[in-house]
């Protein structure tokens, strides 16, 4: 497990750390991954890393999160598929995806070529098929760490969305569990009316680490035409408009919830998320912000690093949870 | 190689009421081929929020110029662009009309912006010695942008406008059925609504003819990442006047075992934006 090559792996990401980086160590530990920067890419934004690869550095990448993984291939849902709202957008992708076999085979190869780590999110229909994906990639070499999408809905009962409810939460969390050594992150739906009781049953249930939210249900329509702008009728909102939502739930849960939080929601800027460590989140993903500037990324952790440098601030630890209230 | 840059605006002149030219910087300005786009974005802001998918219309000398229609609120930003202004450019993406094959006739069929792919082409093609026709249809008058920059190329043009103000009053797919029924070694290349579109691809298919057709559709990132502009193309492996269409692309396959034989979706930014007629699941759209 990731705890054992702790030290080595330091070792080589000092090394390969730019000169400008070495100045702040700008390092954190989340759920024994040990990743060279707090900036991670969200998943879904980024597709399988290749997409992004020619236009910037996946070296320098704290970790990329893949496009959600189910067992079998989905096609995912009709088009449109993405609509632009105020200081947002709404996606309705549907969760494509070349499914657990495709990935382990045709793109995790390319993706370990890169000193950053790979973290795979995936999701199920059942707390089975969840299983089944947990145990394929726990079998995989070159994955860091899984990131469990539970905002599905539990098609064999009732389809309910697993993460809406805390007892859902925990079962399907706890099946996964013991279905891999992996550290296991839980991506938290903000769709909920309380989610610290969410975040304390995938605690309980053994989860590592937290990243929260995921986009907010929402949509779109057109008044001339009066038709649903999504071809699924409702999607997922994302960007600048949900980050107010996101410091919330983060906050919350901080303070309900011993385990480490990943920041996720409209982080566009290095200040956006510095505001996500402020409020307890000790890594953040960046989303949205790549359709914008694919460079996004980068910028935010070298933006991350100039503010520590600028606020004499020496570790990620120093400044996680530190609002002042 | 495909690049994003901060570039420099050259003009931004009103060709229409409703149609502008914006030319842009670009020095050691990539290889361009007909039928790219590049994704667009206003500096520094970020609202609107994402980038815009333009074909680009011409390519100069050290830049290119792109033709848009004023649409949205994105589109109206656009129009106080000022020389010496910058834009945030990431391209150019996508694919192309195909070019490799000669005929000697070449058939565009363009519906009001659905221009902006063919000057380009019909650039390349003359160099190939094709000869070229253009079917353009509008609304009206004031749909017809670029007009004045196809005469100048000396290529036969016909005209159709809803309103008959200019040319022959209908769609411009009456002037298209009428071309297809004489014989010939001819292609063709059609953009505009997706409405138009599938009647292009209707009555080529029925006159057994080969036909390209560029497509747009809503995309956030344009290099194959959000998934967000999905087409649905047929899933059997197709046999195209005995070409067998092999180049599914293994990623957007939903199975890596087995061919595909039901329908499925493509993406227009990456496998597209220009697509085989034949390939496109049109009673899906």
């Amino acid at each position: 497990m990731g705890r054992n090559i702790k030290k080595s792996q330091r070792v080589k990401v000092s090394e390969s750390q730019s000169k400008k980086q070495l100045q702040q160590d700008l390092s954190v530990n989340i759920a024994g991954i040990e990743l060279k920067n707090p900036v991670m890419t969200a998943s879904g934004t980024f597709g399988y890393g290749e997409e992004f690869a020619p236009y910037l550095d996946l070296n320098r990448l704290g970790a990329v999160a893949v496009k959600g993984l189910s067992l079998k291939p989905r096609q995912g849902n009709p088009p449109p598929r993405i609509v632009e709202t105020a200081a947002g957008m709404l996606n309705s992708i549907g969760l494509q995806n070349v499914g657990v076999e495709v990935f382990v085979e045709k793109k995790l190869p390319f993706l370990k070529k890169f000193d950053t780590k790979v973290i795979v999110n995936f999701f199920g229909d059942s707390i089975d098929e969840y299983c089944e994906v947990a145990k394929a990639l726990d079998a995989a070499e070159g994955i860091a760490g899984l990131e469990m999408n539970i905002s599905c809905p539990n098609k064999q009962e009732g389809w309910l969305e697993f993460g809406t409810n805390p007892e859902m939460t925990y079962r399907v969390i706890s099946a996964v569990r013991k279905s891999t050594k992996l550290p296991l992150i839980v991506k938290l739906s903000p769709n909920v009316t309380d989610i610290t009781l969410i975040a304390k049953a995938a605690a309980d249930a053994g989860a590592d680490a937290l990243s929260l939210i995921n986009t907010l249900s929402g949509m779109a329509v057109d008044a001339n035409t009066r038709r649903p702008k999504l071809g699924n009728i409702i999607g997922g909102l994302s960007g600048p408009a949900i980050k107010p939502v996101a410091l919330k739930m983060v906050w919350q849960v901080f303070k309900a919830v011993k385990l480490p939080l990943i920041g996720i929601g409209g982080i566009m800027t290095a200040e956006d998320a510095i505001e996500f460590m402020l409020v307890g989140a000790s890594a953040i993903q960046v989303g949205t912000a790549n359709f914008i500037d694919p460079q996004a990324s980068i910028k935010i952790s070298d933006g991350i690093g100039d503010y520590f440098k600028k606020n004499k601030i020496k570790s990620v630890k120093e400044i996680v949870g530190s609002l002042r209230v | 190689m495909t690049k994003r840059n901060r570039m420099k605006v050259l003009y931004n002149k009103q060709i229409l009421p409703d149609y502008y030219k914006l030319g842009i910087s670009w020095k050691d300005s990539p290889d361009i081929e007909p039928g790219q786009f590049v994704m667009l974005r206003l500096t520094g802001r970020i609202d609107p929020l994402l980038r815009r998918p333009f074909g680009i219309y011409k390519i100069l000398g050290q830049g290119i110029e792109i033709l848009y229609r004023v649409v949205g609120k994105g589109t109206r930003l656009m129009t106080d662009l000022k020389s010496g202004g910058t834009v945030d450019v990431l391209g150019p993406l996508g694919n192309n009309f195909p070019v490799d094959k000669h005929y000697k006739e070449i058939i565009m069929v363009a519906g009001g912006i659905g221009i902006v792919p063919f000057y380009t082409l019909v650039e390349k093609l003359k160099v190939k010695g094709s000869r070229s026709r253009l079917l353009f249809g509008g609304r009206g008058k004031d749909d017809l942008p670029g007009l004045e920059d196809f005469k100048k190329l000396g290529i036969d043009i016909s005209i159709s406008t809803d309103d008959g103000s200019v040319g022959k009053k209908g769609f411009v797919t009456k002037l298209l059925k009428k071309e297809l029924s004489k014989n010939g070694d001819y292609v063709i290349y059609a953009c505009g609504s997706k409405g138009m579109l599938k009647e292009v691809a209707r009555i080529t298919d029925e006159a057994d003819a080969p036909c390209y057709v560029s497509l747009d559709q809503a995309m956030a990132c344009g290099i194959g990442a959000c998934l967000g502009c999905a087409i649905k193309v047929r899933g059997a492996r197709l046999e195209v006047r005995g070409k067998d269409l092999k180049n599914i692309p293994e990623k957007y396959e939903t199975s890596n075992l087995k061919p595909q034989t039901s329908n499925f979706y493509k993406m227009v930014c990456k496998d597209g934006p220009v697509f085989d007629a034949k390939e496109i699941a049109w009673e899906e759209i």
